[in-house]
């Protein structure tokens, strides 16, 4: 991709050019510092030389260890997350960056422990001045939990889900906007018969042998795993596309059985638009808020709820798009050339109505982080026991003193927002020179 | 323009019953038994009811909520529960059921929400309807009094923006705009509460509610009852206000050099008007139909983001309605909220739509437009 900011390309606008080289490299350093979050800040050592046992905690998957003991020679199982490895005796340690895991106790800094003000350690039960190697370096909460390490985990929340809601929004919206904007009202003709009988006869009958049927086996793994919940949702689906498209061709072929041998055209842009504005009418952030408060909350739900609310500006851009490719000549020619019609969607038509999709989606995961940490700090969709910027920021409110808990986890989420904000802009004016 | 507005006014109906049916939805699937909440809440007395005389009582009150009624209008069942007969549907059709009942109430004891009855919260076992009615005049005020201000800072400075393009003022005034637009409002809040009403820092402002705490004093007039309360409007309002400057100001600032560009300001141009005259009374006047039309995008926004700015602010609105309702899984009120505010949004929509077409004919006669 050449299109992303051409050295010199404009070269009026250099100092925004800084500014968007500035924006690019933020996001890149904190997406890498999301991605690496449980290696830089955790409690656990990297490296632990106990009991002539190599282990490496922080890397484990397993959690446990069986380390055996000299004295009685007998096996002794650690558990990784019960050690308090600051009191362990250890002959070797390499700590992770950062010594602290999110939400975690820190029992000797407990009460709001300014960054700047004095810390103290426990060794061999004496409370001492802060060792530099083991400082609260943003300082703590009230229950002693380190800052720094919840900011770092905060980022990697925060790019979750603004990544990942936008995937599924992207999905959603370019497909929708794809097909609205290039079949329009009057491509896709129909059986009249086969759609009357798809939409009276079909519709019921896949909705009963899809979900009705289904709706125990649903609710189940609905609660197990995210994966297997995606897999089995897109069975359903499957099922009930196939059902539908079976009484579509039974009422087509009646159709012609009884000689009615209409054609009508299906109205994809009018549907879809008109799905656009009912859903645009629907105050978004009240309705996240509210679906949020009565599901099970979790970041899959909350990804999933933003995902499915921010589709519409997608659709809106792509379908404007499609609208206006449709009209161009090398689509014509490659209609002419009998190329099958999803094939020229796919292939010719929706890479280049990509652009603006692009920078709705970049803008889109600025307001997906913002909507995720006014959510987390309202306490609401988020789960109590995850750290973000937004729980750390709620935690700032009940006590104003403690002004890091309030500047820190904000500078970031600002820092995060304007640096999306910059590089949309600045996507937008490359992709889309005309509207400027 | 009759025809128009007879189709925009026709769709409305439709996207109010979308809205309906997305609250109900949410309503039924909500979690918690309604009749367990409002025995829990009425049980507070401390007398021990005996079990059986419970069971009554719940029977009683799920037959007088209609929640032993079928859900919907049809509903697809298997033909039996068992055997080979499972995988035969069926349709059964209920003329009285919870939806029907919601929408238009059973004619005794509820009206329904078509008439302005939510039902009464679980809580309190209040009418919802008397508890927002108290909590809507609040979010209207904040939202019509910061849009109010937001017209009025961002109109010039995209004014001058967009006259003098490229200018030292255009390039700052747009970074501090891109600042402003990324600055998250639950974050202003907060840093605006611990610097000016902090005891220790500022005390300028007091940090919570609308009024004294003793409420005002009798027979104080209006001015009096504004000149009490405006220290503590004053930081909502800004929070309230500055999210939205930067979307109309560059709205503004896009509009007019849009029509700057066009042919006409180009003749009147050509025929020796002053540039102040081309700008104030040519291009200004036609650059204020978008801006003024977006207001329906402004006010839904607005009242989106008075849930963070009112909880942060206790301040008594629809927001901290939905909030404190929320947290008290008081599903009733929260649904009224959610209802209300989609019904306050279709309504702008509705009326900038009307606004635009009878400002700009074209697009009555344009057969289909997404405007948005």
């Amino acid at each position: 991709m050449k299109l992303f900011f051409r050295n010199g390309s404009s070269g009026k606008r250099f100092s925004k050019r800084k500014s968007v080289w500035l924006a690019k490299y933020f996001l890149i350093v904190s997406a890498s510092l999301a991605l690496v979050a449980p290696l830089l800040c955790n409690e656990k050592p990297l490296y632990v030389k106990y009991r002539n046992e190599n282990l490496f905690p922080a890397l484990s998957f397993r959690g446990y260890a069986d380390v055996i003991n000299p004295e009685t020679n007998q096996s002794e199982r650690l558990v990784y997350s019960m050690i308090d490895w600051k009191e362990m005796k250890k002959q070797k340690v390499l700590w992770c960056p950062i010594v602290f895991s999110p939400g975690k106790s820190d029992w000797a800094n407990t009460d709001y422990k300014s960054p700047l003000g004095e810390q103290h350690f426990s060794e061999n039960g004496n409370t001492i001045s802060m060792p530099l190697r083991f400082r609260h370096w943003l300082g703590t909460t009230r229950t002693g939990a380190d800052v720094l390490s919840g900011l770092i985990h905060g980022t990697r929340v925060s790019f979750t889900v603004g990544i990942f809601s936008m995937i599924i929004a992207g999905f959603i919206g370019v497909l929708l906007g794809a097909a609205a904007g290039f079949l329009g009202d009057h491509k896709i003709s129909v059986s009249k018969t086969g759609l009357l009988f798809s939409v009276l006869l079909g519709s019921p009958l896949s909705y009963f042998y899809g979900i009705y049927l289904n709706r125990f086996s649903l609710y189940q793994i609905m609660n197990a795993s995210f994966i297997s919940a995606i897999a089995f949702l897109l069975f359903i689906l499957i099922i009930m596309l196939i059902i539908f498209c079976a009484v579509y061709f039974a009422g087509k072929y009646f159709g012609k059985l009884v000689s009615i041998n209409q054609k009508t055209t299906l109205p994809v842009d009018q549907f879809v638009s008109r799905c656009i504005e009912i859903f645009n009418s629907i105050p978004r952030i009240v309705l996240i808020i509210t679906l949020s408060a009565i599901v099970h909350p979790s970041i899959s739900t909350l990804v999933l709820i933003i995902g499915l609310t921010s589709w519409t500006e997608i659709a809106r851009l792509v379908r404007a798009e499609m609208l206006r490719i449709r009209e161009s000549e090398f689509i014509q020619s490659a209609t002419a050339s009998g190329i099958p019609t999803m094939r020229l969607i796919f292939r010719h038509a929706l890479p280049n109505a990509l652009a603006p999709a692009l920078t709705a989606i970049t803008f889109g995961v600025a307001s997906a982080i913002l909507i995720e940490s006014a959510l987390s700090f309202l306490g609401i969709g988020v789960p109590a026991n995850i750290v973000t910027w937004g729980s750390l920021l709620n935690e700032g409110k009940q006590n104003f003193n403690a002004w890091w808990l309030v500047v820190f986890p904000g500078i970031a989420i600002f820092f995060t927002v304007t640096a999306l904000n910059i590089f949309g802009e600045a996507l937008n004016e490359e992709l889309n020179p005309r509207n400027f | 323009m009759r025809n128009y507005l007879l189709r925009r006014i026709l769709f409305f109906i439709p996207t109010l019953l979308v809205i309906f049916l997305v609250s109900f939805i949410i309503l039924i699937n909500s979690p918690g038994d309604p009749v367990e909440r409002m025995l829990m809440s009425s049980s507070g007395t401390g007398n021990i009811t005996p079990p059986a005389m419970l069971q009554q009582q719940r029977l009683e009150l799920r037959h007088k909520l209609g929640l032993d009624l079928p859900v919907f209008y049809f509903n697809f069942h298997s033909l039996t529960d068992e055997g080979a007969k499972k995988f035969i549907p069926a349709i059964s059709f209920h003329s009285n059921n919870q939806f029907h009942r919601w929408l238009f109430g059973d004619g005794v004891n509820t009206k329904g929400i078509v008439r302005g009855d939510f039902g009464a919260s679980y809580l309190t076992r209040q009418p919802v309807t008397q508890l927002i009615s108290d909590s809507i005049r609040w979010s209207l005020f904040f939202t019509l009094t910061s849009i109010f201000l937001a017209y009025l800072i961002s109109i010039p400075i995209g004014i001058k923006a967009a006259a003098e393009k490229n200018s030292r003022f255009d390039k700052t005034s747009s970074t501090i705009l891109l600042f402003l637009y990324s600055l998250p409002v639950f974050w202003v809040a907060t840093l605006l509460l611990m610097t000016f009403s902090n005891p220790d820092v500022f005390y300028f402002f007091p940090a919570s509610g609308v009024k004294p705490v003793r409420g005002y004093p009798d027979n104080s007039g209006i001015f009096q009852k504004i000149y009490l309360s405006l220290p503590y409007l004053i930081l909502p309002t800004i929070c309230y206000t500055y999210s939205s400057l930067t979307y109309l100001s560059r709205l503004m600032r896009t509009s007019i050099l849009e029509i700057l560009s066009s042919d006409f300001i180009r003749t009147a141009r050509a025929k020796g008007l002053p540039e102040r005259t081309v700008l104030w009374k040519h291009a200004l006047r036609n650059s204020l139909f978008p801006i003024i039309t977006i207001f329906a995008h402004v006010f839904p926004a607005m009242i989106g983001g008075s849930v963070i700015i009112e909880s942060i602010f206790t301040i008594p609105g629809m927001g901290s309605a939905i909030f404190q309702s929320i947290t008290n899984q008081d599903y009733p009120v929260m649904i009224a909220v959610f209802t209300l505010t989609g019904l306050l949004t279709v309504t702008g929509y509705l009326v900038s739509d009307i606004l635009y077409a009878w400002l700009d004919p074209r697009i009555s006669f344009s057969k289909y437009k997404l405007n948005r």
